[in-house]
């Protein structure tokens, strides 16, 4: 049974940020920050050169970001968050809903947990779309590749599951710590953008559609990679080995596209998740990719940094609504696990 | 082992190739974030410097060495990067 990516719904939540904003508003809160001054400068060169650059991303924790306290205020901004994605992704499917009802909903987040869930919140949005008997169940922790994982999921359901949604939030804001020295979270901060997305699967075709073909993941033995770390308050972002984890990932990225056996197809068009551009370059190199193949990818960075698993979602919409009947599309996505996915697909 | 030299080639090679403006004779006093300001010329500048000089660059390694350093100490970082005393 064939399975199709009927629609793809990406709104863009939040306050939208630029390099240069960000590096001002963590230059005014550096001023506050209690380290030493050897410390505080050697950390603001750190965040300069990770903002270097235009590059711009949203931030769903609002304009005091960088003021989030104690556990009830990252958890609020975790809840208000979901709020505004599930409300931004039911407009989308209510601006041209499909004509059967789901029946199911998934949902997806690696930042928070609260109750209800994404996939329950989602349904009260979408109730004429959304029935009391189709399944509603929220997947966590997938880390930047838990919507292709979650797509993968849906490809293996049984035929009655003949329409699927999947909303996937990732408000990566309401896990910064302010507090904190740990250059870890401080590249989690500068690296992020909140984003969410949602997929409408079917087992049906439909104009524009894309037929889903191998879906495959793969995880390695970086299972620290990647991780979230703990501070007074709340989880943050948190990585292993600082030095090598660059190395490592390259690493592992490229043993699990030999393992998943990706193989050059110059004339797909390529969606890679956007982890960093150092890995996008060295990737492209790997696949045989001109640079031109990387823009989908390279371009979503410029304008919303890396939404954890919302961006490989954006960009296939991208990338779908330029293809043409037949083109051939390939996706990319590594995070934490360590994980490596990869799929594929026509454009019918 | 790798030789300073080398190193300032591989670096005038790639303003040659890309910043045609930057006079390259005087890289080494220089300051890399006066030169580079966009971070897929900076990813460039060190996939360029790895290929040329057969060298894994981190650059978590490096570090903000990459903006706040001249090239000159870059060079002298690099070397000691291919020295393995980094």
């Amino acid at each position: 049974m064939s399975r199709y990516i009927r629609a793809i719904y990406a709104p863009l939540v939040g306050l939208r940020l630029s390099n240069q904003e960000m590096l001002d508003a963590i230059s005014s809160w550096f001023e506050k920050l209690e380290a030493d001054d050897a410390e505080k400068t050697s950390l603001f060169d750190f965040v300069r050169l990770l903002l270097i650059g235009n590059r711009h991303r949203y931030n769903q924790a609002g304009e005091k970001f960088l003021s989030i306290d104690g556990f009830a205020e990252h958890a609020a901004a975790f809840s208000r968050a979901v709020e505004e994605s599930t409300s931004a992704i039911a407009a989308e499917i209510l601006a041209e809903p499909p004509q059967q009802p789901f029946d199911a909903v998934l949902g997806v987040s690696s930042e928070g947990l609260l109750l209800p869930g994404i996939a329950e919140l989602t349904a009260a949005k979408l109730p004429n779309l959304i029935g009391q008997t189709a399944m509603q169940m929220d997947l966590g922790n997938g880390g930047c590749t838990a919507s292709v994982r979650a797509i993968q999921l849906v490809n293996n359901l049984s035929a009655d599951f003949r329409n699927v949604l999947i909303v996937v939030m990732e408000p990566t804001s309401t896990l910064l710590d302010p507090k904190s020295t740990d250059r870890s979270n401080w590249q989690g901060i500068c690296t992020f953008g909140d984003g969410c997305a949602g997929v409408w699967i079917s087992n049906e075709p439909g104009e524009g559609a894309l037929e889903l073909g191998k879906l495959r993941s793969w995880r390695g033995d970086g299972i620290d990679l990647i991780r979230w770390d703990w501070g007074s308050d709340y989880y943050r972002f948190g990585i292993a080995e600082r030095e090598q984890f660059e190395s490592r990932v390259r690493g592992q990225v490229l043993e699990a596209m030999n393992v998943l056996q990706l193989e050059k197809e110059p004339e797909a068009s390529w969606a890679i998740h956007p982890a960093g551009i150092m890995l996008l370059l060295s990737l492209a190199k790997k696949l045989g990719l001109p640079r031109v193949a990387l823009e989908p990818s390279l371009s979503h960075f410029k304008a919303c940094s890396n939404m954890s698993s919302a961006s490989i979602l954006h960009i296939l919409k991208n990338i779908l609504g330029c293809a043409k009947p037949g083109q051939p599309i390939r996706w990319l996505s590594m995070g934490a696990g360590f994980h490596v996915t990869s799929g594929s697909g026509i454009r019918v | 082992m790798i030789d300073r030299i080398a190193v300032l080639e591989a670096m005038k090679e790639f303003f040659a190739e890309n910043f045609p403006n930057i006079p390259r004779d005087h890289i080494e006093a220089m300051k890399a974030s006066d030169v580079i300001q966009q971070s897929l010329d900076l990813v460039e500048f060190v996939l360029h410097l790895e290929e040329k000089l057969g060298l894994e660059i981190n650059i978590n390694t490096l570090g903000e060495k990459l903006i706040t350093k001249t090239f000159g100490e870059l060079a002298d970082e690099l070397v000691a990067i291919g020295s393995g005393s980094q």
